[in-house]
This record gives C-alpha cells, sequence and structure tokens, in this order.
C-alpha cells in the first residue's frame, strides 16, 4: 500500500511539470527547497539518459549515470550558480561520467578498452537506416556537435561551452558534418528539397 | 574556416526530424527505482542544507541579540551618567559659592584647569567671578 502511494506521488510529481524557470527552480533549491531540485530531475533525467546512452550504447550503464550526474548536481547545493544553460551545465558532467563507467565496465569484462568517443547511434531497422548510416559514419566529435546542435537544441556557443572548445571549432565541425549529410548520396535529397 | 562556417548553418527541417526520430528511437526511460533512489538522496541533501542552515541561523540570532544586549548596557550607563554643569566644578550637582572658591583655589595655586566660562580662551579670575554671580543669582519669579 505504501508502495503503491509512493509510486502514486512520483508518477504526481513526473507528471506535474513545474511551470518555474531552471533559474527560478535553482534559486529555491539554493533556499533549501528540496521540491525544486526534483523539478529539475524530472525536466532533465530524460535527457541525462539519453545523453549517457549515446556515450556508452548500454540502457543499465546509462541509467548508472544518470544517478551519478545528479548526485553530483545536488552537491552543488546550496551555492549553486547557473551561468549557462542548464543542459551546458550537465553536459561534461554526464560525459565524464558515461567514460568512467564505460571505462569500469570493460574492465569488469576484461574487454580491450574502448577509445574515449561517442559510441555511434544502435542502428534500427527502418527507414532511418539511411540518416543512421551516414551519422555513424561521421567523426565521433562530427557526430557530437550535429546531435547536440540539432537534437539537443544547443547553440553554437553552448556546444563549446559544453565540450570546451572554442566555438570557431564546433562551427568549423557542424560545417564539416553538414557538408558530409549534403555530400552523402542516402542524404543528399534532404538539402535538394 | 572559410566563411560559410562562420554562419550559424541550418539543417533541413526533415532530416532533423529524422535525426531526432532516430535519437528517440533509443530512448532510455528512466525507472521509478532510478527516480527514488536520486529523489531519497535529494530530500536527505535538503533537510542536512537545512538542519544546517536553522544551525547558523540560531547562532546569528544569539550573536546579534548578545550584541544588542551589550549595545544597550553600554548605552544605558552612558545615559545614567551623571550631568555636571560645567559651573560645577566640586561636582555635587548645584553651582554655588564654593564651585567659585574652588576654581579661585586652583587659580592660586597657578593651575590654568578649570572652565572658560566666557569663551575667552583662558580660565582666570573672570570665570570665578561668572561662577559666583550665577550662584548668587536668584531663580526666575523668586524673592
Amino acid at each position: 500500500m505504501a508502495a503503491l502511494e509512493k509510486d502514486d506521488s512520483l508518477a504526481r510529481l513526473a507528471e506535474d511539470e513545474d511551470s518555474r524557470s531552471d533559474h527560478e527552480l535553482i534559486a529555491a533549491a539554493n533556499a533549501g527547497d528540496a521540491g525544486a531540485f526534483e523539478g529539475l530531475y524530472f525536466r532533465y533525467r530524460e535527457w541525462v539518459a539519453n545523453l549517457a546512452y549515446r556515450f556508452i550504447g548500454d540502457h543499465a550503464l546509462a541509467l548508472d549515470v544518470v544517478q551519478e550526474t545528479f548526485l553530483y548536481f545536488l552537491q552543488k547545493f546550496p551555492g549553486f550558480v547557473l551561468t549557462c544553460q542548464l543542459k551546458t551545465f550537465l553536459y561534461p558532467a554526464v560525459r565524464n561520467l558515461s567514460i568512467a563507467a564505460r571505462r569500469k565496465a570493460q574492465r569488469a569484462q576484461g574487454d580491450a578498452p574502448l577509445p574515449e568517443t561517442l559510441e555511434a547511434l544502435p542502428s534500427t531497422a527502418c527507414s532511418l537506416d539511411e540518416v543512421d548510416g551516414v551519422l555513424n559514419g561521421l567523426s565521433s566529435e562530427h557526430r557530437e556537435v550535429l546531435l547536440l546542435r540539432f537534437v539537443d537544441g544547443l547553440t553554437m556557443a553552448e556546444i563549446a561551452e559544453a565540450l570546451q572548445i572554442p566555438v570557431g571549432t564546433v562551427k568549423s565541425r557542424t560545417h564539416t558534418a553538414l557538408a558530409t549529410l549534403r555530400a552523402d548520396e542516402r542524404t543528399k535529397k534532404f538539402f535538394e528539397r | 574556416m572559410n566563411g560559410d562556417e562562420n554562419r550559424d548553418e541550418q539543417m533541413p527541417t526533415e532530416l532533423v526530424g529524422r535525426l531526432r526520430a532516430l535519437a528517440s528511437k533509443t530512448a532510455v526511460l528512466v525507472p521509478r527505482s532510478v527516480d527514488e533512489a536520486v529523489l531519497l538522496q535529494a530530500r536527505k541533501h535538503f533537510s542536512e542544507v537545512r538542519r544546517r542552515r536553522a544551525r547558523f541561523t540560531a547562532a546569528w540570532w544569539t550573536a546579534a541579540a548578545a550584541s544588542i544586549a551589550l549595545m544597550a548596557v553600554v548605552g544605558l550607563s552612558l545615559i545614567q551618567r551623571p550631568r555636571y554643569e560645567r559651573a560645577d566644578i566640586d561636582r555635587n550637582g548645584r553651582v554655588d559659592i564654593l564651585d567659585a572658591f574652588a576654581l579661585a583655589r586652583t587659580l592660586q595655586r597657578g593651575a590654568v584647569k578649570g572652565p572658560d566660562m566666557n569663551g575667552d580662551g583662558v580660565v582666570n579670575r573672570a570665570d570665578v567671578d561668572i561662577i559666583a554671580a550665577q550662584a548668587v543669582k536668584l531663580k526666575k519669579g523668586r524673592v
């Protein structure tokens, strides 16, 4: 019964999207409001999970990264100052924790270590395969920038901050990635419409 | 880098849609167990933060109250300190002929310490006379 009630309350929390902005939630969390942190958690947990999965390619490990990321974020309170988008702040943490999780898993399995790069998106057996194929043909740096820009909706400046690289490099990588998509037979058609 | 790279390049909307669809195909759903684990830690953390803050606030208020009390004590002692007129040389609470004598005796000893009653910059016989005059002056309305 108690478990059911707990489940219900969690479901309500998740469904009742907090209408306050990230900055307002952070200010409230800094003042000791646990509910404000919960609001941020429910707002970003899926994004963190999917980002971690992009790096690791394993659901269970991605969920571990979700926990570790939010526990890391939690320790920033009180006194956390958001100077950029929260995604930009969380991105390096997710990335580093994902790499660490992947290394740990590899050590446990005794496999040869994988390079510290973005995992290729898992193939899907549908019409998306053509896009998937082109995307997986890109280098991890180019794919990373492209996904952050067009899937996560970050600006060039935010990507630069998240990846800790110059904006010029982000623009250059985006340009190269788009040029590859434009030139590839499988995705060329999208640019011609 | 050429000029093209300086623009914030856009991807065709349809392709963006495909990319997003691709990403959502592999979407990770966060189970309740993960929510519970994170939120439990968050509640513990924030309750500790509130406890620490309450302790700090209590200490702050105690210090503030102590400071106010100290200031009150100092202020009261200043207020209650008896105030004497300048001419009340012997500090007995009234200006009388004894004060004029006291100043005269001081001047006779060669000291120039005392109230400069006429404000001429020196303490001398004239100041003794003023105190004496003040001592014998009748209050208004009295005979």
